[in-house]
């Protein structure tokens, strides 16, 4: 049992159909880039391996052409092994696969927007960016789907596009809590209105009466 | 980190991920015989590259003067991860050109933090001035009961709360950033 939800238009106020279709979806571009992905991580490891790697090549070049070789890496056993691994040896072929596939890794990181840790929130104000926490967004769907007579133990799990709820009811009505607890956590989407549209699927799960 | 910080990052990522797929492209260009047969038998550190090393007195003093770029790049790069974008007070322009005025950060943000905590259903908020002195940015972390109505919050932090810092700092333009977090007090285990 599936239905979309997020951004329905029974859901708009008064106040938001005033509000030209341009400046929701410039307020909309603004909220998602506002929390789009830093890549943090990915740019700590590669600015880790940079400064240590340029940092530790300087020192080791300047150091031998200073009569001073350095050594502070173990460079005479890779001269040895780069002077007799040819080209299409297995070992060679493999660390330039990795080089290159880690620059994959690093240019999509770059290029993809990625996806956002919160959830962004629909607005008509391009100055006023708003989102949710998932694990808050998720606990107040779990409530809303806790109040429907006859649910309990619920459990969402937030999807890219899709909420998954998880209930468990007695197993003769099954079907109306289904529905029900469809209603709830559509109609609480449309109050909260993340970006996302959101399709609500609800799994009841029956236990013995 | 600022949005600034995160501009770099994708673009140093790109640059690095491009020159990394152009090192191990070629190398496997190598290895594959597009090169040449005889090429992909020859070992990764020949007798050529040694002499061309050798002969040309540059080579080394080039070599060493490019990692000393790279290691300086990535020390920018990780200083960026830390950098904070917080600013420590707003600048006022008294219009005339005769003077300026600078209200500290932290007044405008705890007077912001009280109107905030004041609307209906909000538990807890977190101010920050980042930006520039002379265009200020916030990043508010409200703590809303889940419960509350969540248009109605929109409505209060335009108007009263952000018109009437914007008054206050006698600018057109506040842009906001709100990270809202849901609480009640009962919790329930969510699979994310």
């Amino acid at each position: 049992m599936t239905t979309r939800a997020g951004r329905p238009p029974t859901s708009r106020t008064a106040e938001d159909a005033t509000v030209p279709a341009g400046r929701g979806k410039r307020a909309g571009r603004v909220a998602r880039s506002a929390f789009r992905p830093r890549r943090f991580m990915t740019s700590l490891i590669a600015a880790v391996v940079l400064t240590a790697g340029g940092a530790l090549t300087a020192i080791e070049v300047f150091s031998v052409m200073g009569g001073h070789p350095a050594r502070i890496v173990p460079y005479g056993w890779f001269v040895h092994w780069a002077e007799h691994a040819s080209w299409r040896s297995w070992q060679v072929l493999a660390i330039c696969a990795a080089v290159a596939l880690v620059g994959l890794w690093f240019v999509l990181a770059g290029l993809l927007p990625g996806r956002p840790r919160v959830v962004p929130l629909r607005g008509d104000d391009r100055d006023l960016a708003m989102a949710v926490t998932r694990g808050g967004l998720g606990k107040a769907l779990v409530a809303v789907a806790e109040e429907v007579p006859g649910a309990t133990q619920a459990r969402v799990s937030l999807g890219r596009r899709r909420v998954r709820v998880s209930v468990h009811c007695p197993s003769h009505a099954v079907d109306a809590v289904k529905e029900q607890v469809r209603r709830a956590v559509q109609g609480k989407l449309e109050e909260i209105r993340p970006l996302t549209g959101y399709r609500v699927a609800v799994r009841a799960r029956t236990r013995r009466v | 980190m600022d949005r600034h910080a995160a501009r770099l990052n994708r673009v140093l990522l790109v640059l690095t991920g491009l020159l990394l797929i152009a090192a191990g492209g070629t190398g496997l260009a190598f290895g594959l015989g597009a090169f040449g047969h005889l090429r992909a038998h020859q070992p990764v550190l020949s007798r050529v590259t040694r002499h061309f090393a050798a002969v040309h007195a540059w080579y080394w003093p080039e070599i060493g003067a490019g990692a000393v770029v790279a290691a300086f790049i990535g020390i920018a790069w990780l200083l960026a991860q830390g950098r904070s974008d917080r600013i420590a007070g707003v600048v006022l322009d008294d219009g005339d050109g005769t003077g300026r005025t600078i209200v500290p950060a932290g007044t405008l943000a705890t007077a912001l933090q009280d109107d905030i905590q004041g609307l209906p259903g909000v538990r807890s908020a977190r101010v920050r001035l980042t930006g520039k002195p002379s265009a200020p940015r916030l990043r508010l972390n409200v703590t809303y009961e889940r419960r509350a109505d969540l248009l109605e919050l929109r409505r209060g932090l335009q108007d009263p709360a952000l018109a009437r810092l914007r008054g206050t700092l006698e600018v057109e333009r506040l842009p906001t950033v709100v990270r809202l977090n849901l609480v009640t007090g009962d919790e329930r285990r969510v699979v994310e």
